[in-house]
């Protein structure tokens, strides 16, 4: 009986700490269990929870995306700039853009052989940099209301950001947890050496997982900029850290290997309960900085103390 | 090491979360960190005042709209500027005074953070908000969404900064500082300078907020403008811009940046707000330059920048109380709540100080910013 609490303790904790929430969130405030409220937090943590997708794969690799925040902001600027050639072109454009970035991160890491954490930093730079030209540094906005729609119509009174992420998920769960593709992507995070050995193509593979990372904030990216008709180089700004964050509270390694999406986008969930929490309880100004950091902290603890327990079975 | 189970870790984090809602004092008020080491009035304590004696917010908010317990959100865009703090100094000091729960929430300078936090804010129930945009374009969509989803019901009301257009069909108005009057009587105060002084050409640089908010647009341009529609636009000759971000250090650094560039060029600078022109003039001490031998003028006219217009460094202030900004952010939210037909543009007076009037000025300004002379 204790062994099976144990275990559902371990295996449960993140849907224990959202029922947590739940709970004591709809007894302070009654409106909180309305549907709405509950399909505004859904909606609020898609942004970030579609780029956490690119981020699971990527650290359960074992490697490290630091431009995924710039790459958002830049696609915003670039769907709206090209709005005025059309909707699909303009969306179009916006996901090229993040193939390219991608493709430039995977080929400076596989290639160059330059550490992922310094190799995204520096692309990082360079596409808030560019997002900034083109911008002018201004918030561009855009002239055709039908873009909007992306973001906020409904599917049978659901969100279409909320399908649009869970369909995502879906599908980058089955692929992790049901493919070859999958396997290989824990087998080179795991060890790459053993897997290069055991005949994967491990640079082709992490080219990809960079380019897959890319191609999601760009997804996110153009949802940004469609929920608001706008595009900003300052967007994505504080994006990176938090969807780190929510990767490594969902139970991916840092260190590659383990991991999961059901998880990550559990943490997603968490998070944006937190934020609300925050404004239910009415937490001041600076403790929200400190929840934040305390949050960070404990799941660098959480991811420490995992790995450390995982290599004491091996 | 005692080892440490996931377990543990995990009801460590729910412990914290518990405690800090514990800390918080199952309120909204914030514990204000002082702006500078002159603050010294506990910002939670409404002023001692003689037994009996009604003080001003008693009498202001007493109509039964503020006597009752109102749900009023306000989304901040950073709470963390020394002028924000001052300004939440004062509101919640003037919070003794009326019922309304208060449901505050800061995007500590994140565009998107800020649309999500509208629309937390407007899904907890509200009766009123108050939104400071960061954004001023991007938050339109966000601010007509959640007002078609309160049934167009929820009185929504911009303060301090406004959206582009500024006015929608999803508010009901807006209240604060008019910033392009402030950026005319900067433009006026100049003009009268240079005829008084004979003066044939003014260089001058400019540090400007945040990128991409109304502020920084209109405080330029009522200056700009004045400019033009006196026919002086040809003696004033811009050297340079840059965003200074409200800052005092970024205000400096920038400050730091055309002095390398332009030297001794420079005739006067105008900084968009006064920490900005503090950060400059400490640029210009460093740099050598004596009182007067680059003029600075700014807006707000907190108790530094003011004190400085006392020793010479700062020619001229135009100023932005934040006392003034709450009552007329609360007189106006209370009408709406009352049914009462409201203008839709509201604004704060903004006088001038110079050294003529300083004198006269800087114990009131003491007053709103908690200053112990």
């Amino acid at each position: 009986m204790i062994n099976w609490l144990k275990d559902f303790l371990n295996k449960g904790k993140l849907l224990i700490i959202i029922l947590i929430l739940i709970t004591s969130m709809s007894i302070v405030d009654p409106t909180f269990l309305h549907i709405t409220s509950i399909y505004s937090i859904f909606e609020n943590v898609t942004i970030m929870g579609i780029l956490a997708i690119g981020m699971t794969y990527l650290l359960i690799s074992g490697d490290f995306d630091l431009s995924i925040g710039a790459v958002l902001s830049l696609v915003t600027v670039v769907v709206i700039i090209f709005q005025e050639n059309g909707i699909m072109l303009s969306v179009f454009v916006g996901l090229i853009v993040g193939l390219l970035v991608g493709a430039a991160n995977g080929i400076i890491v596989v290639k160059a052989k330059v550490n992922s954490f310094i190799a995204t930093l520096g692309t990082m730079v360079v596409a808030k940099g560019i997002a900034l030209v083109l911008s002018s540094s201004r918030t561009v906005g855009g002239d055709n209301p039908a873009f909007l729609l992306l973001y906020r119509n409904t599917f049978f009174h659901i969100p279409l950001p909320i399908i649009y992420t869970a369909i995502l998920y879906g599908v980058a769960g089955y692929l992790l947890k049901n493919t070859k593709f999958g396997k290989y992507t824990f087998g080179i995070g795991g060890n790459e050496h053993s897997a290069m050995l055991a005949g994967i193509n491990v640079n082709a593979y992490k080219f990809f997982y960079f380019v897959f990372c890319s191609l999601m904030a760009a997804i996110a990216g153009i949802l940004f900029a469609s929920r608001t008709n706008t595009g900003s180089a300052n967007y994505g700004d504080n994006f990176t850290l938090l969807v780190i964050a929510a990767v490594v509270l969902g139970g991916t390694s840092l260190f590659g290997g383990y991991g999961g999406v059901w998880g990550t986008f559990q943490a997603v969930v968490i998070l944006g309960l937190i934020e609300r929490a925050m404004i239910i309880f009415r937490i001041g100004s600076w403790y929200q900085y400190l929840v934040r950091g305390l949050i960070i902290l404990i799941v660098v603890l959480i991811s420490t103390i995992s790995e450390r327990r995982r290599k004491n079975y091996i | 090491m005692r080892k440490i189970t996931l377990l543990t870790v995990v009801i460590v984090l729910c412990l914290s979360l518990i405690s800090t809602y514990a800390l918080s004092g199952c309120a909204a008020e914030p514990v204000e960190q002082p702006a500078d080491e002159q603050i010294v009035e506990d910002p939670e304590e409404p002023a001692d005042e003689p037994a009996g004696e009604p003080v001003e917010e008693e009498l202001m908010f007493q109509d039964e709209v503020f006597q009752t317990p109102y749900k009023i959100g306000f989304s901040a865009p950073y709470m963390d500027a020394p002028y924000d703090s001052a300004f939440w100094r004062n509101w919640h000091k003037k919070e003794a005074y009326i019922e309304w729960e208060f449901y505050i929430a800061d995007a500590q300078s994140d565009a998107s953070n800020q649309f999500n936090q509208i629309q937390d804010l407007a899904a907890r129930g509200l009766d009123g908000l108050f939104i400071k945009p960061f954004d001023s374009r991007g938050v339109v969509p966000v601010i007509n969404e959640v007002w078609e989803r309160s049934d167009k019901t929820l009185p929504i009301i911009t303060h301090a900064a406004g959206t582009e257009p500024s006015q929608l069909e999803s508010l009901v108005a807006h209240t604060g500082p008019d910033y392009y009057l402030q950026g005319r009587a900067v433009g006026e105060t100049w003009v009268q300078y240079i005829e008084e002084n004979n003066i044939e050409k003014m260089n001058y640089v400019m540090i400007l907020g945040v990128a991409g908010q109304d502020i920084v647009t209109m405080r330029k341009e009522g200056m700009l403008d004045v400019l033009e529609e006196k026919g002086v636009s040809d003696r004033f000759n811009l050297l340079g811009e840059q965003y200074g971000d409200w800052m005092n250090d970024l205000g400096q650094t920038v400050m730091e940046n055309f002095l390398t560039t332009f030297g001794d060029e420079i005739d006067m600078v105008y900084a968009q707000n006064d920490d900005m022109g503090i950060g400059a003039i400490n640029a210009i001490r460093n740099a050598g330059y004596e009182k007067g031998d680059i003029l600075v003028n700014s807006i707000d006219a907190g108790y530094e920048g003011v004190k400085l217009i006392e020793e010479g460094w700062m020619t001229f202030i135009i100023m932005q109380s934040p006392a003034f900004e709450v009552d007329i952010a609360w007189e106006v939210m209370g009408d709406v709540l009352q049914g009462k037909e409201v203008e839709f543009y509201n604004y704060i007076e903004s006088p001038y100080i110079s050294e003529e009037n300083v004198d006269e000025w800087l114990p009131k300004i003491a007053e709103i910013w908690g200053v112990d002379e």
